[in-house]
């Protein structure tokens, strides 16, 4: 465990070392800048619902609806009453996870596939509710537009130079990426290892799940809740259109694709599927059906994502022993 | 105060919807009984079984309406069957499919929703009515329709659960859903019987699509509005329960009808959202729920 722990350093240290020298190498080449930005925000996405997913092992179908919260939150007080877009971000972000500890408390009492059902609903539910209150300045159907950019100082973020803009993003996303690991390798992320392989077990010995799990719920909502605001300040514009089955799926599918409850999975998921869906999208709707596709080819080929490959393909070896190929899986 | 006429008209609509919820809710709680899948693919059922009757009637073949409805829910049939064998079934493979299965069943919700943009385009299409007219009642006044939406509705109730006490089949489903191993240890084909529930659950979705365009409008994504009522249905009867189904369809319908005539439609489905919270926390597994 703990050589593997520190391979895992070491891969996390060298990918640190060639994101930050990378601008070096592609210059201001702006197309690409823009793609490695939303990978950095999604990332940071992918590896919160990871958490809740893999680790916690709560089907959780908010993490859309906590990321539009702290963007819409962040949009309509920056524009509406001039905050500064640092503060704007941190209040969305403590919004959305005042709302995901409203929905934990709730959710996480109820059985497995229920949590889904409320969570999802939720997520349904919002973008009515954004769509009518054009009053309160949500914008309505038409969404936010001009959003003012971060800036440091006298320096304002500019489309037209990405350089900065990837770093500020890169940094961001390094930090939050830091603070799941460090979670996912704390007493909580064992307490939830444990509870994973034996939940009796873990119980017995005094591991209180219901309290871990509205932790987790929280500091996830709260992370997704900041980088939603990052990101429509990057963007520049939000509508209920961010709600899109597509949007959802798409930061699902990262995680499913990368492996659940397997750390960086998620994140390599994440490049993996902004670029994808970046050379999918000349083909108009047929896009969405292909990317369709390929979340039930992948779920039906590598059901434990491009992490588990070994596994899987030491699980269908085994087919016949079925035993030994079901030992330490956790069944909902 | 509303007059009585007003009353009965919406009282009516009442009983309509409720019906169509029923159907909704009824193939996603099958499906969750037998295979502990839920199949969030059940919008693009109900979506699909507009769309195909749309073709075979308006769109591309002209047959009459009533060979049309039937071709549509044979179709839905082998669509179901199809659906479970390509997409469920190879899932069964590793532990841990019911996770898995949830994600499969929303990316072929984006392909099946997709796929009908692709083909048929975003202008909302309409179906006609199954029955012309309306039936008076002095002043008060039933679309000939919604009566045939209930009457259609009670028939599927009654015959769904003749099905699942009286024939094998319906057993074995039964069987499954008690206990999937135990099942298998005395030789139901698992496997089949998942086929056999995910036909009929699509089925019940084409069945309500088809009843319910009438009244609205077809367009891709339509589904996702039915399907949300329909997960509120579910939770406020309890998973896995009929009779909780069929009261809390009509309860919602009841709430949805007065809450848009006296706050807007747009108010619909965030009062549901409350409903449904206000449920789990105080009685979380609904009113009728077995688990």
């Amino acid at each position: 465990m703990v050589t593997k722990l520190s391979k895992r350093s070491y891969f996390l240290l060298g990918s640190l070392v060639v994101f930050s020298l990378l601008p070096i190498v592609l210059g201001d080449n702006r197309p690409i800048m823009h793609l490695l930005v939303l990978c950095f925000i999604w990332s940071v996405v992918a590896e919160a619902w990871n958490l809740i997913l893999g680790y916690a092992r709560v089907l959780s179908f908010g993490q859309i609806a906590f990321f539009a919260l702290g963007g819409y939150t962040s949009a309509m007080l920056t524009l509406n009453w001039g905050m500064s877009p640092w503060l704007g971000i941190l209040l969305g972000g403590s919004l959305a996870a005042g709302v995901g500890l409203i929905i934990g408390l709730i959710c996480l009492k109820l059985r497995g596939i229920y949590t889904a059902v409320v969570s999802f609903a939720v997520h349904l539910v919002l973008p009515v509710l954004i769509s009518a209150g054009a009053e309160l300045g949500t914008g309505g159907t038409y969404g936010l537009l001009s959003i003012p950019p971060l800036y440091i100082g006298g320096y304002t973020f500019s489309k037209l130079q990405m350089v900065p803009w990837y770093y500020v993003a890169f940094g961001v996303s390094a930090l939050f990426l830091f603070v799941i690991y460090k979670i996912i390798n704390s007493p909580v992320g064992l307490a939830f290892v444990a509870l994973r392989d034996s939940q009796p077990f873990a119980q017995s010995l005094g591991i209180d799940d219901y309290r871990y799990m509205v932790m987790v719920f929280t500091i996830s909502a709260l992370i997704t809740g900041i980088m939603g605001g990052f990101y429509v300040h990057y963007i520049s514009v939000i509508s209920p259109s961010i709600f899109r089955l597509e949007v959802f799926l798409f930061a699902l599918v990262m995680v499913m694709l990368g492996g659940m409850g397997r750390f960086p999975g998620a994140t390599f998921g994440a490049f993996i599927i902004v670029f994808l869906n970046n050379y999918l999208l000349r083909l108009a709707t047929l896009r969405l059906v292909i990317l369709g596709a390929i979340v039930v080819a992948v779920m039906i080929i590598l059901p434990k994502g491009l992490a588990g490959i070994p596994e899987t393909v030491n699980q269908l070896l085994r087919r016949t022993s079925k035993r030994r190929g079901f030992n330490g899986d956790s069944q909902m | 105060m509303m007059s009585p006429e007003m009353l009965g008209k919406l009282l009516a609509v009442v009983v309509a919807l409720g019906s169509i919820y029923i159907l909704m809710s009824l193939g996603l709680t099958l499906v969750f009984g037998v295979t502990k899948i839920f199949n969030y693919a059940q919008g693009s059922f109900f979506v699909w079984g507009g769309y195909i009757a749309w073709a075979l009637h308006k769109g591309f073949f002209h047959l009459h309406y009533g060979l049309a409805f039937a071709i549509t829910l044979g179709v839905a049939f082998l669509f179901g069957l199809l659906y479970e064998r390509a997409i469920i079934h190879p899932l069964r493979r590793f532990a841990g499919w019911d996770w898995t299965a949830v994600v499969v069943t929303l990316g072929s919700a984006l392909l099946l929703d997709n796929l009908a943009l692709t083909i048929f385009g975003s202008r909302s299409k309409t179906l006609p009515p199954l029955a012309e007219g309306v039936f008076r009642f002095g002043d008060a006044t039933i679309a000939k329709h919604d009566v045939a939406t209930v009457l259609i509705s009670i028939a599927i109730v009654i015959m769904l659960n003749l099905f699942l006490q009286k024939t094998r089949v319906g057993m074995a489903m039964r069987g499954i859903a008690q206990d999937t191993i135990g099942a298998n240890i005395v030789g139901i084909p698992t496997h089949r019987m998942f086929g056999y529930t995910f036909a009929i659950t699509a089925v019940l979705g084409a069945t309500a699509g088809m009843l319910l365009v009438p009244t609205t409008t077809l367009y891709p994504g339509v589904g996702w509005v039915t399907f949300c009522k329909a997960m509120v249905v579910l939770a406020l009867g309890g998973l896995g329960s009929v009779k909780g189904v069929v009261i809390a369809a009509y309860i919602l319908a009841t709430v949805e009808v007065f809450s848009t005539y006296y706050l807007g439609a747009v108010w619909a489905l965030p009062v549901y959202l409350v409903i449904l919270l206000a449920i789990l926390v105080f009685r979380p597994r609904g009113l009728f729920g077995t688990w």
